[in-house]
């Protein structure tokens, strides 16, 4: 399922080779017989190049399984994963780990080796790609240059800080200039301030190096801030796809909803109307323009126009990525015609849809 | 009685140099075929990086069965086997052979444990990044590792000490069979107490600086 409002250019469907990766029909099970559990479903994804693309979903939702197929770690039971063109379902040894060569991965945890210093866990896949030990140091440096951390060069990892670490993470996951980056809740270990700082990095290599990424994420600030793609991931299934202004300004499926509901603090449209005054007269309609500013002049052109009357109830603003999205819930007065006429001209800016 | 200690000091300075021998061949050797082992139980374990239900199974069981035997039971069983492979079961070289199978099996397990340690995260890191099997052994499993493994070796190596002193009691020469032979047998407590305290200094020492290099390792 796909948002309705699909109208930017960018969020037509996209040809093969402008995919830096595809899921086609995956489905994931552990185990078999009575201790099978199905961990994705039927999973089809188009990941556009030189895109971030985000992947939401609760926890158990399937998330790390799905970013795991991408770089085989983990084998589709049925489906197929292409990566950069290579149908990885049927790789193994060898050829697979040339593949994952030109894959880089970030961890929530890190994951860097206790017993090397940064420039020796920065250089370890440089190490596995046969690189010369001149060669190596250059690009090291180059590498900690880039995130900010040559002053931290010769330390090893128990002396870092957290973001610092998960710096020297993706330090180590570019090293081998991969086309595509994996960040499985690479930010779910760090507090709100080092998260925006790492969040901002993810940004630079995707802006500055042309490196298309995939972030795993419980986290909906995480999909406002970098991602221009958003899946929504529920019970092993893809619940809602498409550009995230799209999923967060329309949201289709409960669980988006329920997500921008935690985020936001807002509540459901019956718990909405509970707490609305009792004398509360008119129509409900929930609005959401990328400009906010022209919503003012709509419903001023609309009350001059039509004779309707407006209130704004509640709402507000988003940042997103390279937009802003705002949204509102509007009480329109007005005979049923005017109300209608309203509710076109807000479409024409935007998204509207009648409440109640 | 007094001890003829200028009659006693060559025997006392050969036996010294034979269980240092026995000692070292058996943690070089022993050591080395227990590392092999070890990594091997550790890699074919379920989720492991070369999972393998019916070769894990089959090391385990034979881990099992030889490991918890005596020591002094087992230069006995293996008797046969000894005599096949060195010729003879008699003597330092004949017996280091058992010490070296006693050893293996103990070191396997030691390291199978050390192993364990290693935070599969970074395994799983390497794996990601196109590491292969061997090369993650070589190059993230046992640095990452090596803290417990000496500590590990360390332990292991006094133990072999102590199993020296039983291998010599059968016929291995060393400091044990001089402890039995010049100090129990002419009931000579003297004898037997230098010989004992000749052990104590070799594992004093092997234990500082087991734990020193571990230190070291472990950059604490
Ligand atoms: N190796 C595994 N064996 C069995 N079950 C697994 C394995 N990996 C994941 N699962 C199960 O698959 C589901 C999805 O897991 P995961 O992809 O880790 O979710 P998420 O990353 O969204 O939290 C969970 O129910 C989890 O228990
Ligand atoms: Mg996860």
């Amino acid at each position: 399922m796909s948002a309705s409002t699909l109208t930017a250019p960018s969020a037509e469907a996209v040809s093969e080779d402008q995919l830096i990766a595809r899921i086609a029909n995956v489905s994931k099970v552990f185990g078999r017989g009575d201790s099978a559990h199905t961990a994705l479903e039927e999973v089809t994804l188009d990941i556009p190049r030189g895109e971030i693309f985000a992947v939401i979903g609760y926890s158990g939702a399937g998330k790390s399984t799905l970013v795991r197929l991408l770089n085989g770690l983990e084998r589709a039971t049925s489906g197929t994963v292409t990566v950069d063109g290579t149908d990885i379902t049927a790789l193994a040894g060898k050829p697979l780990r040339d593949v994952r060569r030109r894959i880089g991965m970030v961890f929530q945890q890190f994951n860097l080796m206790r017993s090397r210093t940064v420039v020796g866990n920065v250089s370890y896949p440089l190490e596995l790609a046969g690189m010369d030990r001149a060669e190596r140091e250059d690009r090291v440096a180059q590498l900690l240059s880039f995130v900010g951390l040559l002053d931290k060069a010769w330390s090893y990892p128990e002396e870092l800080s957290g973001g610092q670490k998960q710096r020297v993470g993706i330090a180590r996951a570019l090293a081998t200039q991969p086309d595509l980056l994996l960040a499985d809740e690479s930010t779910s270990a760090l507090d709100p301030e080092t998260t925006r700082d790492v969040l901002g990095l993810l940004r630079r290599v995707n802006e500055e190096l042309g490196i298309s990424i995939v972030v795993i994420t419980h986290e909906l600030e995480v999909v406002r801030s970098i991602a221009d793609r958003v899946a929504v991931l529920d019970g092993g299934r893809v619940v809602e796809t498409g550009l995230v202004r799209d999923v967060i300004g329309t949201p289709q499926s409960p669980t988006t909803r329920r997500f921008l509901a935690a985020a936001t603090g807002s509540s459901s449209n019956e718990a909405l109307r509970q707490h609305l005054p009792k004398d509360l007269q008119g129509t409900l309609v929930s609005v959401t323009v990328g400009d906010e500013r022209r919503l003012g002049r709509t419903l001023s052109a609309a009350a001059r126009e039509h004779g309707v009357d407006f209130e704004i109830l509640r709402g507000g603003v988003t940042e997103l990525k390279a937009e802003t999205l705002g949204s509102f819930t509007l009480a329109l007065t007005g005979s049923a015609d005017a109300v209608e006429a309203t509710v076109r001209a807000l479409r024409g800016i935007g998204t509207a849809e009648v409440i109640s | 009685m007094s001890t003829d200690w200028a009659a006693l000091w060559p025997t006392f300075q050969t036996a010294i140099l034979q269980t240092l021998i026995m000692a070292v061949v058996t943690i070089a050797l022993g050591g080395l075929l227990g590392l092999l082992l070890g990594v091997a139980l550790f890699t074919t374990r379920t989720g492991g990086l070369l999972e393998n239900r019916a070769v894990n199974t089959v090391l385990n069981v034979l881990v099992n069965i030889i490991r918890p035997i005596p020591f002094i039971i087992f230069v006995t069983a293996i008797a046969p086997l000894t005599l096949r492979a060195m010729g003879t079961t008699i003597g330092t070289t004949a017996a280091t052979f058992p010490l070296v199978i006693a050893a293996t099996f103990g070191v396997s397990r030691i390291v199978e444990q050390s192993l364990v340690s290693v935070d599969p995260g970074v395994i799983e890191a390497a794996e990601a990044m196109g590491a292969s099997p061997w090369r993650i052994v070589r190059s993230v499993l046992v640095p990452e590792a090596l803290g417990p493994l000496i500590l590990g070796y360390t332990f292991v190596f006094v133990a072999v000490v102590d199993m020296t002193a039983i291998a010599g009691a059968v016929g291995g020469g060393g400091l044990g069979d001089f402890a039995i032979t010049y100090g129990y047998h002419r009931f000579d407590w003297a004898v037997t107490w230098v010989a004992v305290a000749a052990i104590i200094v070799l594992v004093q020492l092997a234990q500082f600086s087991g734990n020193a290099l571990a230190r070291k390792a472990l950059r604490r």
